[in-house]
């Protein structure tokens, strides 16, 4: 376990120098700081909360100066006591390293303090406390020392929005640049991270929303629509254009799955040089978010244009290649691939297991089915047509995906029953409320219980109340029946949404590649699988950063971590460390980043509501609901961003892979 | 709800920001980037600090965007505060460009102000980071303006006037840390960027880092060479514009010392745009009634402001077939003073150097372009705005205030008329092209002949005209502000503008309050009203009131053009337009390598 020497956290010092029982912050997990990458310890932390020092021979000034290079080089310049505070402070370190009686320190102090309690956002305004906090108890370890120390030093800025977002997308940086009037390189910061930036821009589950902190001022920030807007306004408008990237490496990769997950990976690997085949098993590129996302929320056009970055790049996509029916991995390896990364999701819908329920019953589909129909429908011209009402089961963004697709092709009305109550559902509330203002009628606390069939065909689902039961041991309140209380929802058609799952024969035994019992495929850390050179990401693979089916982001996420393992097992044998994602870890296992502080007092101003097809006049239409944002509306959506920036810097024993 | 400044009590509005609450009751907080005209509060600068009390505890904040909460307790003036408003401005200090002496807003600087009211004494950090910024950028590249962002203390006041005024948005944020400045979007520099060379972020920039590009010594040297013969000639609203520069009332009527002071300074020959305004109607009302009887592209766009031309070309291309091709009052007063005027005056047209006064800085882009050339000589050599020629004169030490006026004399270029003059205000080119068309359609002149709906200060305005039994009534607009520019363009390219007639002046207010006006700090458009009325109050005192009656103007055509629209008039007189839109496009790949990102 490591032991704190020294150090100041949340204003408190903690001097463990004279030995006495150890003292540490409340909160952190001091072991989870043991070692950064693999004996690799760490030696001082700092961050918006202080410093913590573990290794007393690491000179505390060389430290805070590193530290204050990295808050140097991300000031953005627009308010003062940061852009040439952090400037100033910089150079005084600089000088205070370098002459053994510096005196100036008032002066520094000074300044820091005024960039700490002056500044606009999170830079300025955190940057300083570890120097501060040095400066009010520990100025005896601030001496002058070389300045070329063979420490390792890495620093990652980060913000409760970037740390919410499963791809480590740099939030706040892309709402700057459309503030800033750069819709281009707006749109850039997030294809730094995947190609899919207009289809993210319109479904992503939007972690960052919850975790944004203009949510404690007035509303957060509408940071998927504004992604949107800068991906509608610089690649759907040719501003941004992919070109054929060059190829460095000899190594073809296969990547199988042209989803999401598979069309994320390909693009990273084709920036890196590599060749990159996609093997599809559909007609069509895209996957779940073409197949399982219905038109009036990813209009094609967006999703063809998108994938088409990864193709003008140079990756050439076999469709009607379905893994484990036209090829297996072995035959990959034996065509000449070097690497293979599998992501062939989860397309097969389940149904509810109710007691003699029969599958092949006409008007009785899941959800995945469902989709996939209406959506081959629309595109020829002929969507599906359901005669009388409709019953949907589950909570989730299937579910609602289902039945608003189905409020636009049934002849009568739409039910969506859940088990759960409204809080409780997985489902986006936007959905919920878009699909209540859609006309589909919600019955929370409602549990299916058996298919009404008369004649071979289905007139009702039998359902029964549901009640919560009484907080267990962890405060979870669960759900079970009412006794007595089934009754018939008559109907004609359900569609069961309550989940989907990978296709068992996509792997046989000969593959050699280890899967769990629901047949995910189980990968480690770097979504490196057991056997050599295969690669795995997205809803088919469970592993410490993967579990089974999954958001769009959160597949794209792995994605871009696949293909730099498969970068590293090309180039070096092995699939290594990646720092800024151990940073991530860091955080979350030791529990650095406070949640509880002050939110700036600001004036209030109310988020963007885009403009939307009016409700009545989405039956019978798939035409995109929401629309892209104006210019002026953006400009202000972007202005709400309080950029609650903050730095992180570990100084280590060696070197860091990415590092300084 | 109530809260205390200072121990005093105050009530205020939910959401009212503490420096609001402070102003609205007469407590003084200094603050630079804020902009209220524009109710700008970027929140940059930082140094409007106060320390408040709530149930949060004591803290410095920003007044400007922090809420006023009730209860709350504000100190505006405590040691701590002063010494932290002191040290903020040391701060944007260290990186600010402090060669005063050389720069374009000498004496006038809202930074020295700040300076001032927060009682510096000592400038600790400037030695320190001045060597970065100097790495900025300086870019002079535009005909009219110069962004010398060593100079740029981040207010973005420009980058707001350029978007939620013009609606260009042209400026944009670029770099980051002590390399950020205003930039100029995906453009490689400012001449070949989205911007309009209008010069309205040069009205609000705080410091010297947005100013016109000074040409008085290229005119000094005309003056000082004896080979040079100069004709000065000044625009419409310039008579009601230079008395702001001398400490005159605004809207104060000038005309006479401009002369004089020309001619103090050494002018040659001073004659009035004011000619060329009236030769402006005469062939742009023609150029009107052709298109009218001839089935011509309508409605019709005026072409006198080079602001909406540059608009024009570089933002809406499509709308170009329904500009006039008549040249703006400064292209044909340019043309006819190297042509008609010499020939007159029997003077070689190679000794001639025109020097146009104007209220505008994109005159000076105007004067550049190659369709206002002959022979690669530019019909107009330069263009001095407003404020250029206040500092002319001040550099020749001519006391403007006191010297006396003088009348123009000059027999071929002088004569000007009520219509002419109201060309400086927004709606004044139209109502002055309806007395002569009115007159040309029914051989006699309109009576009633000040247009009131045609007058006035909102952004569009519209109204329907008799003008007779050959035409009958027709439907114009008036609008000024691009923003309102683009909305009549774009109604008329989707066939839906019910107008014949469309008078757009780039600048809010239209010439009185041009990019090239004089500056006044921490204020926008500032006499507006009294310049508007001040030149409607000219045009009411004038003898003749419609340009086909100014002598000159018939002499001109009698002598030497034939007939508006004529062959020779149509090669002198009329121009044409460029598309120059640039759609910018760009590898991901080779625009990823402008990002600021350090990861």
């Amino acid at each position: 376990m490591p032991q704190l020497i020294y150090g100041v956290w949340d204003g408190v010092p903690y001097d463990n120098r004279a030995g006495s029982t150890p003292s540490t912050p409340p909160g952190v997990d001091i072991e989870a700081l043991a070692n950064f990458d693999e004996g690799n310890p760490i030696s001082v932390l700092m961050s918006e909360r202080g410093f913590l020092v573990f290794d007393a021979s690491v000179p505390l000034l060389w430290a805070m100066h590193k530290h204050f290079m990295k808050v140097a080089s991300e000031s953005c310049g627009k308010c003062s006591p940061c852009r040439t505070g952090a400037a100033l402070l910089c150079n005084a370190l600089n000088k205070a390293m370098n002459k053994a009686d510096f005196s100036d320190w008032d002066t520094l102090s000074e300044v820091a303090t005024q960039m700490r309690e002056t500044s606009l956002c999170g830079v300025g305004k955190t940057g300083p406390i570890p120097l501060l906090g040095a400066l009010s108890y520990f100025r005896d370890q601030l001496q002058a020392t070389p300045s070329d120390l063979k420490h390792g030093f890495y620093s990652a800025m980060t913000s409760p929005c970037i740390e919410a977002c499963p791809g480590l997308v740099n939030i706040p940086r892309y709402i700057d640049y459309i503030k800033d009037g750069h819709v281009d390189l707006s749109a850039n910061v997030v294809l730094q991270h995947y190609p899919l930036v207009g289809s993210c821009g319109r479904v992503c589950v939007r972690s960052c929303e919850k975790a944004c902190k203009r949510g404690h001022v007035d509303a957060p920030v509408s940071i998927r629509n504004l992604k949107r807007f800068a991906a509608d306004k610089a690649l759907a408008s040719g501003m941004l254009t992919p070109i054929n990237a060059t190829t460095v490496h000899e190594e073809r990769v296969a990547v199988v799955g042209a989803g999401p997950v598979g069309i994320a990976c390909a693009y990273h690997l084709l920036r890196r040089g590599y060749p990159v085949d996609i093997f599809e098993a559909k007609s069509d590129a895209g996957g779940m978010i073409r197949y399982g996302i219905p038109i009036y929320r990813l209009p094609k056009e967006t999703l063809n244009d998108e994938i088409s970055i990864v193709t003008a790049m140079g990756a050439k996509i076999a469709y009607g290649q379905k893994l484990g029916k036209d090829f297996h991995v072995d035959d990959l390896f034996k065509n000449g691939y070097q690497a293979v990364f599998i992501a062939c999701g989860c397309p097969e819908g389940t149904y509810l297991g109710m007691p003699g329920e029969d599958t092949s019953l006409a008007g009785y589909e899941n959800g995945i089915e469902f989709l996939e129909r209406v959506y081959e429908g629309v595109q020829h011209g002929t969507p599906p047509k359901l005669e009388g009402d409709v019953v949907v089961v589950g909570g989730g963004n299937v579910a609602m995906d289902c039945c608003r697709a189905a409020k636009r092709v049934a002849t009568g009305a739409v039910h969506i029953i859940y088990r759960r109550t409204e809080a409780d559902a997985p489902a986006d509330p936007e959905e919920i409320e878009a699909a209540r203002a859609e006309g589909v009628q919600f019955h929370f606390l409602c549990g299916q219980k058996s298919l009404e069939v008369s004649n071979g065909s289905i007139t009702g689902l039998r359902v029964q109340d549901m009640e919560r039961t009484e907080p267990d041991a962890s405060g979870r309140r669960g759900v079970k029946p009412k006794e007595g209380s089934d009754y018939v929802l008559p109907c004609s058609h359900v569609i069961a949404a309550i989940g989907q799952k990978t296709s068992a024969s996509m792997l046989t035994e000969e593959d050699g590649i280890a899967r769990d019992r629901k047949n995910c495929i189980m990968v480690n850390s770097a979504q490196e699988t057991n056997r050599p050179g295969v690669f795995a990401a997205g809803d088919c693979t469970v592993g410490p950063r993967a579990s089974g089916p999954t958001t769009m982001i959160m597949g794209m996420g792995q994605a871009y971590f696949a293909a730099r393992s498969i970068d590293r097992y090309l180039r070096k044998g092995r699939v290594s460390f990646d720092s800024r994602w151990r940073m991530s870890e860091l955080i979350t296992n030791a529990h650095l980043m406070r949640d509880d502080e002050d939110v700036p007092s600001k004036i209030p101003a109310e988020r963007c509501q885009v403009r939307e097809l009016p409700a009545e006049e989405r039956a019978g239409t798939f035409e995109e609901v929401e629309q892209t944002m104006t210019q002026e509306e953006a400009w202000l959506e972007a202005a709400r961003c309080m950029r609650c920036y903050r730095i992180y810097s570990v100084v280590t024993a060696q070197h860091v892979p990415g590092g300084e | 709800m109530k809260a205390y400044i200072n121990n005093r009590e105050y009530e205020f509005e939910a959401n009212e920001s503490i420096l609001d609450v402070a102003r609205r009751n007469g407590i003084f907080i200094p603050s630079l980037c804020r902009f209220e005209p524009l109710h700008h509060k970027p929140a940059t600068c930082r140094v409007c600090l106060v320390q408040v009390t709530d149930e949060h505890g004591t803290r410095m904040v920003t007044s400007c965007d922090t809420p006023m909460k009730e209860g709350m307790r504000v100190d505006t003036f405590s040691k701590k505060v002063r010494d932290m408003q002191r040290t903020q401005v040391e701060m944007i200090l260290a990186d600010h460009n402090q060669d005063c002496a050389s720069c374009a807003r000498h004496g006038d600087c809202e930074l020295q102000d700040l300076s001032e009211a927060v009682g510096l004494r000592r400038n600790r950090f400037a030695s320190i980071l001045q060597k970065p910024a100097a790495g900025r950028l300086y870019d002079d590249s535009a005909h009219a303006m110069v962004r010398d962002m060593t100079k740029c203390i981040r207010c973005l006041r420009c980058v707001e006037v350029c978007r939620t005024v013009q609606g260009v948005s042209a400026l944009t944020v670029d770099g980051k840390g002590l390399g950020s400045f205003i930039g100029v979007g995906m453009a490689p520099d400012h001449c070949s960027s989205a911007c309009i060379q209008c010069g309205q972020c040069t009205l609000v920039c705080p410091t010297g880092a947005l100013a016109e590009r000074d040409q008085n010594d290229v005119v000094l040297d005309y003056l000082a060479s004896p080979d040079v013969t100069t004709v000065f000639s000044f625009a419409p609203s310039v008579r009601v514009l230079m008395g702001d520069e001398f400490g005159m009332a605004p809207g104060s009527n000038v005309e006479g010392k401009i002369v004089a002071a020309m001619r103090a300074i050494g002018a040659d020959i001073v004659i009035d745009t004011d000619f060329g305004a009236d030769v402006t109607i005469m062939e742009e009302g023609t150029e009107l009634l052709g298109r009218v009887t001839n089935g011509g592209v309508l409605p019709m766009f005026t072409s006198c402001c080079p602001g909406w031309i540059n608009y024009a070309e570089k933002h809406i291309p499509e709308i170009l077939p329904h500009l006039s091709t008549t040249r703006s009052p400064q292209g044909i007063q340019g043309a006819l003073s190297k042509s008609y005027l010499p020939k007159k005056m029997g003077i070689d047209p190679k000794r001639l150097k025109t020097i146009s006064v104007m209220p505008c800085i994109a005159k000076k882009d105007e004067a550049a372009r190659p369709q206002l050339a002959r022979d690669g000589v530019p019909d107009t050599d330069v263009v001095l705005s407003v404020r250029e020629f206040s500092r002319l004169l001040r550099r020749m030490g001519v006391d403007f205030s006191s010297i006396a006026p003088e009348p123009f004399d000059n027999p071929f270029m002088s004569a000007s008329t009520g219509a002419a003059v109201i060309f400086g205000t927004t709606g004044g080119v139209m109502e002055a092209a309806v007395r002569t068309v009115y007159a040309i359609l029914n051989g006699e002149e309109l009576s009633g002949i000040e247009a009131t709906p045609l007058r006035g200060l909102e952004g569009v305005r519209e109204a329907e005209l008799d003008l007779g039994p050959k035409v009958g009534k027709v439907k114009v607009a008036i609008c000024h502000g691009l923003r309102n520019a683009r909305i009549l363009a774009e109604q008329a390219l989707r066939g839906e503008s019910p107008y014949t007639f469309i008078e757009v002046m780039a600048c809010p207010g239209g010439c009185i309050d041009g990019g090239g006006t004089t500056r006044v700090k921490q204020k926008y458009h500032f006499g507006k009203e009294r310049r508007n009325q001040s030149l409607y109050a000219i045009d009411r005192s004038m003898p003749l009131r419609q340009s086909h009656n100014n002598p000159q103007v018939k002499l001109l055509y009698s002598d030497y053009l034939e007939a508006p629209n004529s062959e020779k008039a149509h090669h002198l007189l009329h121009t044409a337009y460029k598309n120059r839109k640039d759609v910018p496009s760009q590898s991901i790949d080779e625009n990823r390598r402008k990002l600021t990102l350090t990861e």
